[in-house]
């Protein structure tokens, strides 16, 4: 085995032991969840991510409604919880608050942020969780642009200086030197950009694991820089091995790379073969159009047979080489992507069809070069000059593209994140500390959900198996609806699933998650807040006539309303509930009518007289815009009435 | 028709008390083992773990009347929980045929539930020589299982004697983990002061070695 193949071996070993990396640390749930309504001030709240967030750069802040920050420490890890990020709270006064979140990702350092609110005690505005991923700043594009095509040209110059050519051309000395120069100038482009988007000092980045990363991508650019040193120096056979190395030393920055990135982000059996798949994609591009560019530089324009050989062997390899960029991208495009409604729809579908369509380009330019210019290159060596400057051109954009498409976060995890907001999840652990459950309610409206809870060791993180899991529900709000319980069934090893109707009401519900496992046998209380369900509403207008709105509230019953007038002054806001049978619903006690501007502002009671069994009438003074209007009642057996409708005049 | 009427309202009247008397046994399984009728339960629901309960057997005959000539080993109860099983417990009587006081038929075995979840009551023996061999378990549909007493704890919420034996129980391990770490940490601590040590005498011994040859040199 050659020294360098050895070196090669050295190096991807040490990478491998490197520490995995994640990508977007994007909000995947939280304590209280948005949009919660909570009966007390929580303790804390606590936010989980999908990728690990590095919590000396990231930050959590709890604001109330004037805007004012009530939190004490802006967020802080939770021990043994790498996802999570929690931020203490004193005592709070009833009313609604906002959560912001901004997260580093503890590897790579992309930036996302969000916000979301609950109420204590108020039901907070409207805010579904709303995560978002920055787009990448230029200097992160510009930076990681400049890493891309340095590696690329260092392992191009190195297999066509030393395998295609005999021996490596004078006029490659300054090329390359121009092109490791660019490799590193992208590496500590890339830290400062870091830096900067979050907004800290180089040396606070470097202390992290961000740091760490840089250092993995930057060393073997060094010892790159240390191989063409010698290889300058050394005779011809010494020199060609060192310039292998360095090419070598390039493929491991370029590993380190992938592995503090998207490829390396999934969990599961394919993490490695995702990384191996990147590995090689973006190996195969340094191949291709970086022993272009360096067979171009060593070319000059005095045709030879040793030249023609040389593009014979390059272009025999750069065929090969563009097969396996094609398959091995095409595979992480379906891994990042994931549906097809992704290509067109998400900014990083757009720009993989936009790669997708400059790569064919690029096969097509190289096709005229295999069959049209390399041929002819025993004569002249104009058509592939041209041609492959053309092809490097293009190479250059595509790069361009890949920086901004690795500082995008990819739809799939985009998904995760969006996925995870539609069910209601809750956490707790048991007052013993033995276990931690995560209780996922899906979709968390009243009536059928689906019950997933995650049961792991408190200490180890273990999966809790053989145990039996039962789901216990009261609402304590309303001590006339009896208790009931729910069977999980492992599904997983500490995973346990059901089926329920068990929250069946609007409201706040007490969960005790009973663990049976004999004498370790305990119970785990969560509190939970169903979601208020979207409101169907259809409107008829009639000329003439006010606007009628019906408003599907559940369980069949319909809330049939409309203002009288129905223009700015004095209207009588009339509302009839009307039951499933399609009968006018009796209401026992008189219903609260409320009004407020859409946009915000303080609600008002109307007085509120009955004009029948279920119909009621609110007198209200309303001037031009956009109105909110509530009603709540209850029923005769007890279930909720609550509606809400925003008019405009 | 009168007489129509108030026949009507007599079975109705009959039929509300049934119903109202019957819901007294709604947390308990009724079960009829030949020509006995055994009915099963907690005597005080809900039930929470670390209070004293008991284990609550109504027996009837076949005519329906309650049976109250048991003796003291005709029939026992085994409690069981998870894997965990009581050795076969002897049941007392409720009633005291000198006294007329308690329940007649209702036999009962005191026992203070120290983890939540599900029991089963196993009850062996004879009845009247009948042969009993009968499980009765928790559940939504026959008797309460047993939950921790939180829920029903006001103003504070204190845990119950399980939950401060489980955290006991978690906290040793984490305490002697904490202290070999830090044994740990000591010794690398006093190894790296060797280290040290060792390099400083290593150092000097350089410089001393290296100073007469700087002399010598001069000249």
């Amino acid at each position: 085995m050659c020294r360098a193949a050895r070196l090669g071996l050295l190096c991807a070993a040490l990478l491998a032991a490197a520490a995995p990396a994640g990508a977007h640390a994007l909000l995947q749930h939280s304590v209280p969840a948005g949009g919660a309504v909570l009966q007390h001030a929580p303790a804390e709240i606590v936010l989980t991510f999908t990728e690990i967030p590095e919590p000396s750069l990231s930050s959590v802040h709890v604001l109330d409604s004037t805007g004012r920050q009530v939190d004490r420490s802006g967020g802080e890890p939770v021990p043994g919880q790498p996802l999570e990020l929690r931020v203490p709270l004193g005592p709070l006064p009833n009313g609604a608050y906002t959560v912001t979140w901004r997260t580093v990702s503890r590897v790579d350092g992309h930036v996302t942020g969000g916000a979301f609110a609950f109420g204590v005690g108020v039901t907070p505005a409207a805010s579904p969780v709303a995560a978002a991923t920055t787009f990448p700043s230029p200097r992160s594009v510009v930076s990681r642009w400049a890493l891309y095509i340095g590696l690329a040209g260092l392992v191009g110059a190195a297999w066509v200086w030393t395998a295609a050519f005999s021996e490596p051309p004078r006029r490659g000395r300054w090329y390359a030197w121009i092109i490791w120069a660019v490799a590193a100038a992208g590496v500590i482009g890339f830290g400062l950009a870091q830096a900067a988007d979050a907004g800290v000092g180089l040396g606070r980045v470097l202390a992290t694991p961000l740091g760490t990363a840089l250092w993995w991508r930057f060393l073997p650019i060094l010892a790159a820089g240390a191989a063409l040193s010698v290889a300058e120096r050394a005779r011809t056979g010494r020199g060609r091995t060192a310039l292998a190395a360095a090419g070598v030393f390039a493929a491991g920055s370029m590993l380190a790379d992938v592995l503090a990135g998207h490829a390396a982000a999934a969990a599961g059996p394919l993490r490695w073969a995702n990384i191996a798949d990147q590995w090689l994609h973006i190996l195969s591009v340094g191949v291709w159009l970086g022993g272009l560019a360096a067979l171009l530089v060593a070319l000059g324009t005095v045709p030879s047979d040793a030249k023609a050989a040389a593009v014979g062997r390059f272009s025999l390899v750069a065929g090969v080489a563009l097969g396996v960029t094609a398959l091995t991208g095409v595979l992480r495009a379906v891994d990042e992507v994931g549906r097809w409604d992704a290509l067109l729809t998400t900014d990083f579908g757009r720009l993989v069809i936009v790669k997708a369509a400059l790569l064919l380009l690029l096969a097509v330019l190289g096709a005229i070069n295999r069959y049209r210019s390399v041929p002819a290159a025993l004569a002249t060596l104009r058509g592939l000059r041209r041609v492959g400057g053309a092809e490097l051109a293009v190479a250059v954009v595509v790069l361009g593209v890949t920086g901004v498409l690795t500082g995008l976060a990819p739809p799939s995890l985009l998904r995760q994140a969006g996925q995870a907001a539609t069910a209601i999840i809750v956490n707790g652990a048991d007052f013993a500390t033995s276990v931690r459950v995560g209780l996922d309610i899906a979709p968390g409206y009243p009536g059928t959900n689906r019950f997933t809870a995650r049961i792991v060791d408190y200490d180890t993180g273990r999966p809790v198996t053989r145990a039996r899991v039962t789901l216990r529900f009261t609402q304590p709000d309303r001590p006339d609806v009896g208790a009931s319980t729910l069977g999980l069934a492992p599904s997983a090893p500490g995973t346990y699933e059901a089926d329920g109707a068990n929250l069946s009401l609007n409201g706040t519900w007490s969960i005790d998650v009973l663990v049976e496992r004999g004498l370790q046998s305990t119970e785990v209380p969560l509190t939970v807040a169903a979601r208020t369900r979207p409101e169907v509403v259809r409107a008829i207008r009639t000329p003439g006539q006010p606007t009628l709105y019906s408003i599907d509230i559940g369980g069949g019953i319909v809330l049939d309303t409309y203002l009288d007038p129905d223009r700015p002054g004095l209207n009588e806001l009339h509302a009839t509930f009307i039951a499933a049978s399609g009968q006018e619903l009796p209401v026992p006690a008189p219903i609260t009518m409320t009004v407020a501007p859409a946009a915000g502002g303080p609600a008002r009671a109307l007085p509120v007289r009955r004009f029948g069994p279920g119909h009621f009438i609110g007198d209200a003074q309303l001037g031009r815009g956009t109105w909110r209007l509530q009603f709540s009642g209850t029923a005769k057996d007890g279930s909720v009435l609550d509606a809400r409708l925003d008019v405009t005049l | 028709m009168r007489s129509g009427v108030r026949a009507c309202v007599s079975v109705i009247t009959v039929l509300i008390g049934v119903i109202a008397l019957s819901q007294a046994a709604v947390a308990h399984e009724q079960r009829k083992v030949g020509t006995i009728q055994m009915t099963v339960g907690w005597s005080t629901e809900p039930t929470y773990t670390g209070f004293r309960n008991d284990v609550q057997l109504f027996l009837k005959d076949a005519a329906g009347r309650p049976i109250t000539d048991l003796g003291d080993n005709d029939l026992k109860v085994q409690i069981v929980f998870g894997n965990q099983k009581s050795a076969p417990l002897p049941l007392d009587p409720s009633y005291d045929s000198d006294t007329g006081l308690g329940t007649p038929g209702e036999y009962d075995r005191a026992i203070i539930p120290t983890r939540p979840g599900n029991y089963t009551f196993h009850f062996v023996g004879t009845v009247h020589g009948e042969k009993i061999d009968q499980s009765f378990t928790s559940s939504e549909q026959t008797f309460d299982p047993v939950q921790d007493a939180g829920a029903a704890e006001f103003p504070a919420k204190d845990p119950s004697p399980a939950e401060l034996s489980g955290l006991v129980q978690r906290l040793q391990p984490r305490v002697d983990s904490a202290e070999t770490a830090a044994n740990n940490a000591a010794g690398a601590a006093a190894q790296s002061r060797s280290l040290a040590i060792a390099a400083i005498v290593l150092g000097a011994a350089g410089l001393v070695l290296a100073l007469p040859r700087r002399g010598k040199a001069r000249p």
